[in-house]
């Protein structure tokens, strides 16, 4: 497979959830691809679609929801039309999964070493002893220290790096194509959390894995991520490499999540704010759903009237807002440098109303 | 604002002195004879009308040190000396002891689990105030609603119950909690790190246009390195129960005066938004 073929293509995927109030849209829409060897990170809020995004995938919406549009194809195989056993083979066998809470995804009645070796039996003919062979290799390769003691323990005896480890050896167990990794180090401490994405990124290296990293982190798009996607409210509003991204973010979403992150160095002061909450997606706001608290165009008609479309800034950048005029005029104009979201707004009726 | 304000002894509202506390290995207090010294000797002050930031990574005893400086912990298990505006905390009693309860207040990480749900904000509000009885019952209400509007909440907020709000109201309301005693000091442990990026910065905020408004001081509890140099006036880093290295924010985060090892691979471990960095912890 060469680098152009994407490993995960997934196109207009639309996943709505039934509930009393009516039929919420979690994800609308949203395509994107994932190329082997590469990192594309879904970034954005709790509640905006990114982890909708990757249970469809998996086939793993929960009821009440369901996909009701869109494809999701696995190397030019549609996994939308697998059946749920064909599929149970793709889960574990070539999609592996890390999730955020190492804690609850490990089972505390199980060593360790057996709950790996549980996953390569699981997709793989081996013997018992094979395989616990392999599952001390696979801690050994996701970083483990001393890896035939620790496979002998508990979860519970493990650090929350460590378990984060053991995960990532489960979700490697099996050889998979494509890593789904949901907020891989959001629990756990900042030293902790530079070495096991060390180790996320070692692996696609060497093992051309294709990544799919879903974080409401920049700072971890920006250190692990090839191209981005942000969605806010159930859409895609911008994707991009993570070099164009980072240096010439088009969208005000994304303008204004940048200058949200404070970095070192900006010394004592305010916070940029985005003012306002992200909408309740049961009565998503109309046209742009960013429009109530979007900084640009508030006199375009357009923003609260039609959704915009992604439309190109620059070879390989799409934005989905009507204020972006789609020839690289505007993102030039927004360069992160001038940081224009990034005036503390003082007003305190504008950025202390966070409700909906 | 400035950051190099110069100050005396005296200007120390909680002050600890080689705290120590020790707790039972397996978490079961009083059925273990294994112990574990989780706080290892530490000295801390927090200034009046500033604030001290404690950081250090999860089980280096931030949280543990903090409560045992509001005495929230048994007392077998801490030694030392913690001083609030001058009386002896660990020592104290009755009435003493009650004002410097209501004088110092605590905001956590996770507003979900210190909200009791079946509590209205307005009561979760007027609770504290209850507790140290203030005021008449009117007043009370008036002052839980006062607080509320004060920390951005709509107006029909005081009759609404916590899972009626989001996560950043939530939290809010548990300020709005912390406030209404009119408190002098607020620990403030992780208030932020529950919440979404684009919340984060209109709870920071608020908490400082508080501290300019009610003078007050804070403890806060942290882990991300950039809120803290944008929000504290001081630094102490934490490590293994112990306090490895204390100083200005701005000498330590920022004029590279971080001397502990510790210290400066946590500097090494930060992820920046601007794509070219130096980076080898």
């Amino acid at each position: 497979m060469t680098d152009r073929t994407p490993l995960l293509n997934v196109r207009d995927l639309r996943t709505v959830f039934d509930t009393d109030s009516g039929p919420v849209c979690a994800v609308d829409g949203v395509s994107f691809a994932v190329r082997p060897g590469r990192t594309f990170a879904l970034v954005g809020e709790s509640g905006c679609g990114k982890t909708a995004t990757a249970l469809s995938v998996l086939g793993l919406v929960p009821p009440p929801g369901r996909v009701t549009a869109g494809r999701v194809e696995l190397a030019g195989e549609d996994l939308l039309a697998l059946g749920e056993r064909r599929m149970r083979a793709v889960r574990g066998g070539r999609i592996g999964m890390v999730f955020q809470e190492p804690a609850t995804a490990l089972n505390p009645v199980f060593a360790c070493g057996r709950q790996v070796v549980e996953a390569i039996r699981l997709h793989r003919r081996v013997g018992a002893r094979r395989a616990k062979a392999t599952a001390i290799d696979m801690l050994a390769r996701a970083g483990v220290d001393d890896p035939t003691r620790r496979a002998k323990q508990y979860p519970h005896q493990l650090s929350g790096g460590l378990r984060q480890r053991v995960m990532i050896a489960m979700a490697l167990a099996a050889g998979p194509e494509l890593l789904i990794a949901d907020e891989p180090t959001t629990a756990l401490d900042v030293t902790t959390q530079w070495r096991i994405l060390r180790l996320l990124r070692d692996l696609r290296n060497s093992d051309g894995l294709g990544v799919l990293l879903i974080t409401h982190d920049l700072a971890v798009v920006a250190d692990s991520a090839d191209s981005v996607g942000v969605m806010y409210a159930g859409q895609l509003v911008e994707t991009a490499d993570a070099g164009a991204m980072f240096a010439e973010p088009a969208h005000p979403y994304t303008r204004g999540l940048l200058s949200c992150a404070a970095r070192l160095g900006d010394g004592r002061g305010r916070f940029a704010a985005i003012a306002g909450a992200p909408p309740d997606l049961s009565a998503p706001p109309s046209g742009c759903r960013f429009h109530p608290r979007c900084p640009a165009g508030r006199d375009d008609q357009r923003c609260s009237s039609a959704r915009p479309p992604l439309r190109t800034v620059s070879p390989g950048h799409w934005c989905a807002c009507w204020q972006c005029s789609g020839d690289g005029a505007n993102a030039s104009a927004s360069r992160r440098s001038e940081r224009p979201a990034a005036q503390p707004d003082r007003r305190r009726g504008q950025e202390h109303t966070d409700d909906t | 604002m400035t950051p190099d304000r110069q100050h005396s002894a005296d200007d120390a509202l909680l002050a600890a002195c080689g705290l120590r506390v020790t707790l039972p290995a397996d978490g079961r207090p009083g059925l273990s004879r294994r112990t574990a010294e989780v706080v290892r000797g530490v000295d801390l002050t927090v200034r009046r009308g500033r604030t001290l930031a404690l950081v250090g990574e999860s089980g280096a005893g931030k949280t543990t040190a903090a409560r045992a400086m509001l005495r929230l912990l048994p007392e077998a298990h801490v030694s030392g000396r913690v001083t609030f505006d001058g009386c002896d905390v660990l020592t104290a009693g009755g009435r003493q002891l009650r004002a410097m309860r209501r004088r110092a207040q605590m905001i956590f990480q996770d507003p979900v689990s210190s909200l009791d749900p079946r509590m209205t904000a307005g009561r979760i509000v007027a609770e504290p105030l209850l507790a140290h009885r203030i005021g008449t019952r009117r007043q009370r209400r008036l002052r839980a609603a006062a607080m509320l509007d004060r920390v951005g909440l709509p107006g029909d907020s005081a009759a609404r119950y916590p899972h009626e709000f989001s996560g950043g109201q939530r939290q809010r309301v548990a300020i709005a909690r912390a406030i209404a005693p009119q408190p002098d000091l607020v620990i403030c442990d992780e208030p932020v790190s529950s919440l979404d990026v684009s919340i984060r910065a209109q709870i920071l905020n608020l908490l400082a246009d508080l501290q300019e408004e009610l003078g007050l001081s804070y403890l806060l509890i942290a882990h991300d390195l950039a809120v803290v140099e944008r929000f504290a006036d001081e630094v102490a880093v934490m490590y293994l129960g112990r306090i490895v290295e204390t100083g200005s924010t701005r000498e330590i985060l920022r004029d590279g005066g971080a001397r502990h090892p510790y210290t400066q691979r946590l500097l090494n471990s930060i992820l920046t938004v601007d794509p070219i960095r130096p980076h080898a912890p």
